[in-house]
């Protein structure tokens, strides 16, 4: 998976410090436009009750029941992000005179929704499935100019975005994008929009193994593998995802476990490295190509 | 250098049984003779004398306590000697047999007690080949992967009601 850019948590802490103070100083005045909380903060016992009536309290308990939930290898620097996202979604945050230009709504939608979708891995099932409704919220939301619900165009968009992040070649992921896209003027359901997210970060997670084993399989030194060892390994693999097409659910797990045991792999891996016959070397990117394309071919087309 | 008989005690045979030992019928084809030296000071042994009946195959396994810092192992001198060529028949059945340390694999005495014999070595990996157990651990978790997606395949439609990505009245389906 594609590693959250950290930036400095110290920066980023600055730039929210920064608007922090905007909550105390209204507190001293009486103005009219916040007079609970200057009322609140004057009948304030201690900090701890003005922490509460300015809303910190529930902000920061949501901050962590949001580490608690995706549990990053970094929460600091998962914190700093998250307030920050928090400051882009106020209104008030860039102090721009007149409200920004659909594109850019667009654009932060995206941004904000793409930060929900990576704060669990897809193995987590529960908090993944929880932050696939809250990004299609985020993007479904209606806006001055914008009809509720996520279209066809927005949804292409997103999954480019997480497959280009994701390190993915383009031509890798381009058979999927075709089975699983919507038409740029069509509605996507939150059904739909749910079996796209997770298809698309389990391609990341296939095509980032299937990197590891070519690793494996290559020549020492160059970048390519012999292509009938690699041919091979495919077709093996090939072969045991076959098995589950037509018998059930257990028997086609056994035969599959048999057929991808290190024995059986040893075999195949000596029988094709024996032919001896002259062959044109396997790249990386055809092996990750043909890789795959097996995984896309189990991936029902959205319709 | 003359040759000396080492006092040694042989213990009775054992035969090794796989199984209940009350219900199996009749001896199994292997037994264990243990034999002991009893005296503490170091020897060299040239020669093992003895008279044979009705066994096939011999092997010899020996335990040296060669050092005091380092502990004592087993270690096979001879494994599968042949003692009767045919062990339907009579020949080699009852014969006097002389073993000596010249038959073992290896020619001087220390190399003769504590390298053990070539086979017991494990076969190497095939050369230039991908080591099979990490390229079979990377294979199923992409079948798993794989598998995991086909189970989750949503039922939900987008309800499309074009026919090849045309809505002309015509064509649309009725069902």
């Amino acid at each position: 998976m594609a590693a959250l850019p950290a930036p400095l948590p110290s920066l980023k802490m600055a730039a929210v410090e920064k608007r922090r103070p905007a909550v105390a100083p209204a507190a001293s005045f009486t103005d009219n436009g916040r007079p609970s909380v200057s009322r609140a903060a004057a009948a304030a016992e201690n900090e701890e009750d003005f922490l509460r009536q300015v809303g910190v309290t529930e902000m920061l308990r949501a901050a962590l029941l949001k580490v608690l939930e995706a549990r990053p290898e970094e929460p600091i620097a998962f914190l700093a992000h998250y307030f920050e996202n928090m400051g882009l979604r106020s209104p008030a945050s860039g102090g721009a005179g007149e409200p920004p230009g659909q594109l850019l709504l667009q654009q932060q939608r995206l941004g904000r929704a793409l930060w929900h979708l990576r704060l669990a891995h897809h193995s987590q099932r529960t908090a993944f499935n929880n932050n696939v409704s809250v990004a299609y919220e985020c993007l479904s939301a209606g806006g001055r100019r914008k009809r509720p619900g996520l279209d066809g165009r927005t949804y292409s968009e997103l999954l480019k975005r997480i497959c280009r992040d994701g390190e993915a070649p383009e031509e890798v992921v381009a058979p999927l994008l075709r089975k699983i896209q919507c038409r740029d003027h069509e509605a996507v359901p939150r059904g739909v929009f749910r079996a796209g997210m997770l298809t698309c970060f389990v391609l990341l997670d296939f095509v980032a193994r299937a990197g590891a084993l070519f690793r494996l399989l290559e020549a020492p030194g160059l970048a390519v593998a012999d292509r009938h060892v690699g041919q091979a390994v495919l077709d093996t693999l090939e072969g045991a995802l076959g098995a589950g097409d037509h018998t059930a659910a257990p028997a086609c797990y056994l035969e599959a476990g048999s057929r991808l045991g290190p024995d059986s792999l040893a075999l195949a891996l000596d029988r094709a490295a024996a032919g001896r016959r002259p062959s044109s070397p396997m790249p990386r990117e055809e092996f990750l190509e043909k890789a795959a394309a097996l995984f896309i071919a189990k991936v029902k087309p959205v319709g | 250098m003359s040759r000396v008989p080492v006092p040694c005690h042989v213990k009775g045979t054992v035969t090794l049984q796989v199984g209940d030992v009350r219900t199996s019928q009749g001896r199994p084809g292997v037994l264990v003779i243990d034999v002991t030296f009893p005296s503490v000071s170091p020897f060299e042994l040239q020669e093992i004398t003895f008279k044979n009946y009705y066994t096939a195959f011999l092997s010899i396994r020996v335990r040296q306590h060669a050092s005091t810092h380092s502990p004592a192992k087993w270690v096979t001198c001879l494994r599968d000697y042949c003692l009767m060529p045919d062990p339907h028949s009579e020949e080699g059945a009852q014969e006097y047999v002389s073993l000596f340390k010249h038959q073992s694999p290896s020619m001087t005495f220390p190399k003769w007690l504590s390298h053990p014999v070539p086979c017991e070595q494990p076969i190497p990996l095939l050369e230039g080949l991908p080591d099979p157990s990490r390229v079979s651990s990377e294979v199923q978790q992409m079948w798993a992967l794989t598998e995991m997606i086909r189970a989750s395949n949503t039922s939900t439609r987008i309800g499309r009601f074009d026919v090849d990505g045309c809505y002309d009245l015509n064509l649309l389906s009725y069902t």
